[in-house]
């Protein structure tokens, strides 16, 4: 492990970092508001110590980052991400407190958008701009948008790696481009051209431009961080609910799958990928079920079915995809419903797309893998098969998806117990490690969909800020970090 | 005609073999000289050293003026390129012996065309083709189709339920066109009268439209086998054919396929999606017994090793399987293997052969070696334009006696011959044959007046 090396690269990062303040800072110019001064004083601060650290790492610029130092180099980075992005929070006394601000940075960062600021719409526009800014950031991949995009000639192996770590389910997806800088790029141009298909959307569906293009940002990277107290239920308006509904649900397709529509040899296996088919099949029958359990339930008289089918599936789909908007406060629901929607931050959405949390190609393969295994009960020899898009996949690559699983329950149980110790209560530790560890935003009673994260402890905050972090960087990257073997020097 | 043979391997031994028993002049090329010493005490061809993928050694075979040239080793690449060449040099047509599914799936006629093949011939491929069709029609021992298809030849077994035994085959009344070609009985091969009389344990060929067999065969008493599970011992290239063809049947079945070697398990379950792979030598009898060998419809042996398969087929019969399916690779004992109790032998290499002569010769040889020794054959022949026997009836042809006309497909019309039926010009004729009679019939049918 070179540290000079990895210091070297987050240092590159941080530096890109302030170039992305600046979208608020002339935000808030525009608008004539004040807090144009948190991210005057935010930028150079980010360039400082972006260049400190290129600085200190410059004499090891030339050699190749080596694949156990991406592991730091990524988890690093989203640290240093976090940290610099709190800045602007404090000063512009949103938030007070050093945790907070953390806590809501690397919310925003790893898409989770769980908010410790109480009262959302009284903040300057800069500042809402700047945490839907880091959804979106965090959605497309800091260390891929940053590191990546301004390199030249092919990446080393530790870069790939760093990209492989950062992007959900890149080894289950294929390539559209041999080169992974091209690669990128291609998943950028979807992610950017989603982003504006979805701002125009909202527009004619009668959102102001200000706040469709907020919200685009955080579906488009299933983040969930809204420019209202009530989140989408604000708005009142069906139109706006569905388009956030399909949008989610775009969100949550592998965006490779996009790119290769646009390649004719490979447009014949997206019709191949049957995560996508499960995917909004699991959608379809979890909306279904609400609505219909809602409906049933005679709670809200008001709404016939359809109303109940369409907050049904924006709460379900939200949850789904990991998104976390609200379009109603379900934890009124029936039992049932909280029931599903709690059991939903456990499923993500297709792998190779913003969501986080056990994607559904992930359960669909320990599914078949326990299949498989069953029948080896009684075929003793029998070759186990276990096909994933029409492939057959290999035991080192199904044995490292049983581990991520579970490692990915330990880490949830450890979270749960820590959080309970701090002093949480039942429902909150329980459906708060849940829907940090997921990216999922809000959880259910006190940091429910009408509630937030503003009145928990500080330490609470340092603990969801790990479960979220390990939740978007899926958990081995950063726990990686715990085997002494890698900070050997050689 | 001249034939050159690349290759003095089990392939090319056979296929020289039967071409220069029917005359023609063939030359062998291998880079082998103790294994060329040995074709040439025991044939009467040429031989020459070198090899094959060289013009010098080519011209030296005499390339030029070959009218078919047959690449047979074990190296696809050598063998497609020996055919290229020989197809640049002026062969006239080209045959190479291709193993892997790569290279031998593509049937792009232009692409093959390009490379200077006119036929490729994968012997694993026909092997569990011929498998195939016996998994299809279980009761039978022989399966040949005819007319592109239409009409289907099988050899089946008279059993002792059968109530049409001791009746003249005149007084027969088949439920649908169909013919009795031969009778093998007690070792001896009868081309039957209409005074003949059928009994248990007779071999019989039947001649019918593929529609019909099935009502032809229940007419005789014999009952097809439902099919439901298969067994194939080991992975080769065979194995996995079989079992893709049968996992593309309509009819599901149950397929389990062992192979020995954890890579190839591995390289075969990518497309195998349906199949049992089990990774297990097949030397043990718990695994026989944990995957109840006993109680499949049918058991293939499919090894590299000839005596492994006998093994396990006659393991697998003493278990219980219905039916048993070996491949036989190399030897001369093939025709008395199904004495051992095993229902079939299959051998690669004479099927290659058989479908290397079809190609030319449009010849089908049956391996009914056990018509007094000979093989039958049928052919299928086309009848010309002013032939000279065209207008006649069958009565005036002055047909000889070991030779039998089984079927004539005129158009869309499939007609069993009678004596007064009269021939057409462009009428397709199904013929079977003993050697020593064949020529003689089949100058009667194609000599032009």
């Amino acid at each position: 492990m070179r540290i000079q090396r990895v210091l070297y690269s987050v240092g590159s990062l941080t530096f890109g970092l302030g170039v992305f303040m600046l979208i608020p800072f002339f935000c808030s110019l525009a608008y004539g508001e004040g807090d144009w001064q948190a991210f005057a004083c935010s930028v150079p601060i980010a360039w400082a110590v972006g260049g400190l650290l290129l600085l200190f790492g410059h004499p090891s610029r030339k050699q190749a980052l080596r694949q156990r130092e991406s592991y730091l180099f990524v988890s690093l980075s989203w640290v240093a991400a976090a940290a610099l992005g709190a800045l602007p929070y404090i000063f512009s006394g949103a938030l007070t407190d050093f945790s907070s601000a953390f806590f809501e940075s690397m919310s925003g960062f790893t898409t989770t958008a769980a908010s410790a600021i109480a009262d959302v719409e009284s903040l300057p526009r800069g500042i809402l701009l700047w945490r839907s800014t880091t959804n979106w950031l965090g959605g497309a991949g800091i260390v891929a948008l940053f590191g990546m995009l301004i390199q030249r000639g092919s990446g080393s192996a530790g870069e790939i790696n760093a990209f492989k770590a950062e992007y959900s389910g890149a080894a289950l997806s294929e390539r559209i481009a041999p080169r992974i800088r091209d690669h990128i790029r291609a998943i950028c141009l979807v992610y950017l051209g989603l982003t504006l298909i979805l701002v125009i959307a909202l527009v004619l569906a009668g959102m102001q431009l200000f706040d469709a293009v907020n919200h685009s940002f955080s579906i488009v990277a299933t983040g969930g961080f809204s420019t209202k107290n009530a989140s989408v239920a604000w708005f009142e308006n069906s139109a706006v609910e569905w388009i956030c509904v399909f949008g989610m649900f775009a969100a949550g397709v592998n965006l490779t799958l996009y790119g290769m529509l646009f390649r004719r040899h490979q447009r014949k296996s997206v019709l191949q990928t049957d995560e996508l088919k499960y995917y909004a099949l699991i959608c379809l029958i979890a909306s279904v079920l609400i609505a219909w359990e809602l409906y049933r339930s005679g709670l809200f008289p008001e709404n016939s079915f359809i109303d109940s089918l369409r907050l049904a599936s924006f709460q379900a789909v939200s949850l789904l995809t990991t998104t976390g908007l609200c379009s109603a406060d379900y934890d009124l629901w029936p039992q049932a419903c909280r029931i599903v929607l709690f059991l939903l931050m456990f499923c993500g959405a297709c792998s190779g797309s913003t969501s986080s949390s056990i994607k559904v190609s992930h359960w669909l393969i320990i599914f078949r893998t326990a299949v498989a295994e069953l029948k080896t009960m009684f075929h003793p020899q029998l070759f186990r098969k276990v096909f994933f898009n029409g492939k057959l996949l290999s035991d080192k690559r199904i044995n490292n998806i049983l581990v991520f699983f579970f490692l990915y329950f330990l880490t949830f149980f450890v979270g749960v117990i820590l959080l309970s110790l701090v002093g949480l209560d039942f429902d909150s530790s329980l459906s708060g490690a849940a829907a940090t560890l997921g990216n999922v935003g809000p959880a259910i009673g006190v940091i429910g969909p009408a509630g937030n994260y503003s009145t928990i402890p500080a330490l609470g905050k340092w603990i969801f800020s790990f479960l979220m972090l390990a939740g978007r960087l899926e958990i081995m990257t950063l726990l990686v970090l715990l085997v002494p073997a890698i900070w050997r020097k050689n | 005609m001249k034939v050159i043979i690349i290759g003095a391997g089990k392939v090319g031994y056979s296929l020289a073999s039967v071409l220069s028993k029917e005359g023609h002049e063939v030359t062998v090329v291998d880079t082998n000289r103790r294994r060329l010493d040995m074709l040439a005490e025991h044939l009467d061809i040429n031989v020459v050293e070198g090899n094959a993928a060289k013009v010098d050694t080519l011209i030296s075979a005499g390339v030029e003026s070959a009218g078919l040239f047959a690449a047979t080793t074990e190296k696809d690449e050598l063998n497609m390129v020996a055919c290229f060449m020989a197809k640049q040099a002026g062969a006239a047509n080209t045959v190479a012996r291709v193993r892997n599914p790569g290279y031998s799936d593509f049937d792009d006629a232009a692409r093959l065309e390009a490379l200077g093949i006119d036929l490729i011939i994968n012997p694993e491929r026909v092997t569990a083709e011929e498998i195939y069709k016996l998994i299809n029609h279980p009761e039978a021992h022989y399966v040949g189709y005819f007319g592109g298809g239409t009409v289907q030849v099988v050899e089946v077994r008279i059993p002792p339920c059968c109530n049409k035994q001791n009746v003249p085959l005149m007084d027969l009344q088949f439920p649908c066109q169909g013919l009795i070609i031969a009778i093998e009985r007690e070792g001896k091969l009868i081309i039957p009268r209409g005074q003949s009389v059928l009994q248990a344990g007779d071999e019989v060929l039947l001649i019918a439209n593929t529609k019909n067999m099935r009502a032809l065969e229940s007419y005789l008493g014999i009952n097809s086998t439902k099919v439901s599970s298969v067994a194939i011992m080991g992975g080769g290239f065979s194995g996995y054919y079989l079992a893709s063809m049968l996992e593309q049947r309509q009819k599901k079945l149950q397929i389990k396929l062992i192979e020995e070697d954890y890579a190839r398990c591995e390289e075969m379950a990518q497309s195998l999606k349906e199949t049992l792979i089990i990774n297990n030598s097949g030397f043990s009898l718990q695994l026989f017994e944990d995957e109840n060998i006993a109680a499949v419809d049918i058991f293939v042996a499919l090894t590299e090793d000839d005596k492994d398969n006998l093994f396990f087929c006659v393991l697998a019969k003493s278990l219980g399987a219905k039916k048993t399916i070996a491949q036989i690779r190399g030897g001369d004992f093939i025709n008395i293997i199904e004495k051992t109790g095993i229902d079939k032998a299959v051998s690669p290499r004479n099927l290659t052969a058989d479908g290397i002569l079809r190609f030319i010769n449009r010849r089908h040889i049956l391996s009914l070696t056990r018509f007094e020794g000979h093989s039958g054959q049928i052919t299928e022949l086309l009848v010309p334009e002013q032939a000279a026997c065209a207008g006649k009836t069958l009565m005036d042809l002055d047909f000889p006696e070991q030779a039998i006309m089984c079927m004539i497909i005129r158009g869309s019309d499939h007609i069993i011959p009678q004596g007064k039926d009269v021939l057409c010009s462009g009428d397709q004729v199904i013929l079977f044959a003993l050697p020593e009679a064949l020529n003689e019939a089949e100058e009667l049918l194609t000599a032009v007046r």
